[in-house]
């Protein structure tokens, strides 16, 4: 892609802030790119930059227009991105093994789920265990991770009205992704299990996710009596 | 230091927000009225970023500990000093034991107390500022409420007895109808009709309104929900499966899966903010350069904008 073209992808959203295409919402690629950025600008930060935020494929920068244009900021950004070829891969670190318990007392939607996918309730969960998940974003809130991409058996959309107090550790599926509720929040995905696992830590001295963009999770199903019994874990 | 007499939850420390942690989900939160907050800081000739109090819906009564200049701007209501009335967008001067009271407010939603030099409070990860979403910052670090005895420190650089008073013509009614000025999306997916809908109809402020985000209340727009979430900017209009219109404030969430139409300006976001459920909205479209062009002014005029 030339310059000139990915330019014509990035948008100016507001007076300090624009968005810039990185890839395809969900892939490797898009991950490996956005990891090189975050790399360079956490390395050294641009005293232009106020923010950034990255997911699906995009890139959201926000920064001081008095130092920096709209252009000047795509300009940085192809800049990294052309000074190092693309990895591919953007994975990090070991596989993350999340135990979840998927009893009927923490899958509060399975048995909707199973009539509604005409699949048994074991299938449903053998289908989202046995999957190796990539983080292919993080953020709207600390510690929520996206998690790509389901078995297209278990794919389905959204709720039409969604709750407002899902419990949190909720693991959750909609569309092609599945998810976990790091705190009590409202929510419109299907929830289909329950984790004590520790998804963040925010402290005097940053915030600590468990599961970043490039990690790779799968769901490893206990009992309720383990689930009932395990402290939290990290 | 100033003692706490009375209070609500809805009261806060706020400095213009956190910033460069967004990446991690965290909200940056600030003041909800940038443009009355800078105010109180620059009546006092504070850095316009200081440590002030965000009073919500009014009901604030404090006690202060030594001589001090403080200021008060925002939402208008019946301030009083020792039981005397005194003006908004003004820098007063009070002794030792003085009682200040913020009364219920007549219009808008936030007024802004700041004190000579702001106050004094230990940041969290790079600011004060209070987020009850995310449990951080503020008095206690933790987000935690003002309690009827809290005391809020700060230095005191009461110097000389001058008032200072922001010129008539900087203080906007919050009892007219907002032309909330905004800047559409140049390549997004909502349909003509859709745009022409939204700019051309008049919303009202609907009763689900809080620091995370404004419902307006209008005739429906048609949009598609896309698959995937996005990460949405300060001001950012989503428009949800309903049709409606959801501004994000300051503590919003850092992505979002209803689609992006616009986004309000910084100035007009603190107006919006002052608006309460029921009031008139009208959308207006401006150049992404007029925006930066206005922002810029705040900037320079403020020395710092957020």
């Amino acid at each position: 892609m030339d310059i000139d073209h990915r330019l014509s992808l990035a948008e100016v959203v507001s007076e300090d802030t624009s968005v810039f295409r990185l890839g395809e919402p969900i892939s490797a690629q898009s991950v490996d790119r956005a990891q090189r950025i975050e790399k360079r600008w956490i390395e050294s930060w641009p005293s232009w930059l106020i923010d950034f935020r990255v997911g699906f494929g995009s890139l959201l920068v926000q920064y001081q227009p008095l130092l920096i244009t709209h252009r000047g900021v795509s300009e940085e950004i192809y800049g990294i991105l052309s000074a190092s070829e693309d990895q591919g891969t953007g994975r990090s670190g070991d596989e993350i093994l999340i135990p979840t318990c998927y009893a009927p007392q923490c899958s509060p939607d399975l048995e909707a789920l199973s009539k509604s996918l005409s699949l048994p309730i074991d299938e449903i969960i053998r289908l989202h265990s046995s999957q190796v998940y990539n983080v292919v974003a993080t953020g709207f809130s600390p510690g929520f991770a996206y998690l790509a991409e389901t078995p297209p058996q278990i794919h389905l959309p959204r709720k039409a009205v969604p709750l407002t107090r899902i419990p949190p550790g909720s693991v959750a599926i909609a569309e092609n992704q599945t998810v976990i509720y790091p705190k009590e929040t409202p929510g419109g995905w299907h929830l289909i299990g329950r984790t004590k696992f520790e998804l963040v830590k925010v402290t005097h001295k940053g915030v600590y996710p468990a599961l970043r963009p490039g990690q790779t999770v799968r769901f490893a199903p206990i009992s309720f009596a383990e689930y009932s019994q395990s402290e939290v874990l990290c | 230091m100033l003692t706490v007499i009375a209070s609500s939850p809805l009261h806060s420390i706020q400095d213009f927000g956190r910033q460069g942690l967004s990446r991690f989900g965290l909200a940056s939160a600030g003041p909800m009225d940038a443009h009355a907050s800078a105010w109180a800081n620059k009546l006092l000739g504070n850095v316009c970023e200081a440590p002030l109090i965000e009073v919500c819906n009014g009901g604030f009564k404090c006690r202060f500990e030594k001589p001090t200049t403080f200021s008060v701007t925002g939402a208008p209501c019946d301030i009083r000093l020792d039981n005397n009335p005194i003006a908004l967008w003004s820098s007063h001067f009070a002794d030792t034991g003085s009682i200040l009271e913020i009364g219920a407010f007549s219009s808008g939603v936030f007024g802004y107390l700041g004190v000579s030099g702001g106050f004094l409070i230990e940041q969290r990860l790079g600011s004060v500022s209070h987020s009850r979403r995310d449990g951080i910052g503020g008095l206690d670090g933790e987000a935690g409420p003002f309690t009827g005895d809290s005391k809020i420190p700060y230095k005191a650089t009461f110097t000389k007895r001058t008032h200072q008073r922001t010129p008539r013509v900087y203080v906007p009614d919050y009892t007219l109808p907002l032309e909330c000025e905004v800047i559409l999306r140049n390549n997004d997916n909502s349909s003509k009709e859709a745009r022409y809908k939204f700019l051309h109809q008049s919303y009202v402020v609907a009763n689900e309104v809080s620091r995370i985000g404004y419902r307006l209340e209008g005739a429906s727009i048609p949009v598609k929900v896309p698959r995937y979430s996005a990460p949405m900017p300060l001001g950012g209009i989503q428009i949800t499966a309903a049709g409606k219109p959801v501004v994000l404030m300051r503590d919003h969430q850092t992505l979002g899966g209803y689609p992006l139409i616009a986004t309000v300006t910084r100035r007009s976001l603190g107006m919006l903010a002052q608006r309460r459920p029921g009031q008139p909205v009208i959308f207006k479209e401006v150049s992404p350069d007029d925006a930066r062009a206005q922002f810029e002014q705040l900037t320079t005029f403020f020395g710092v904008f957020k």
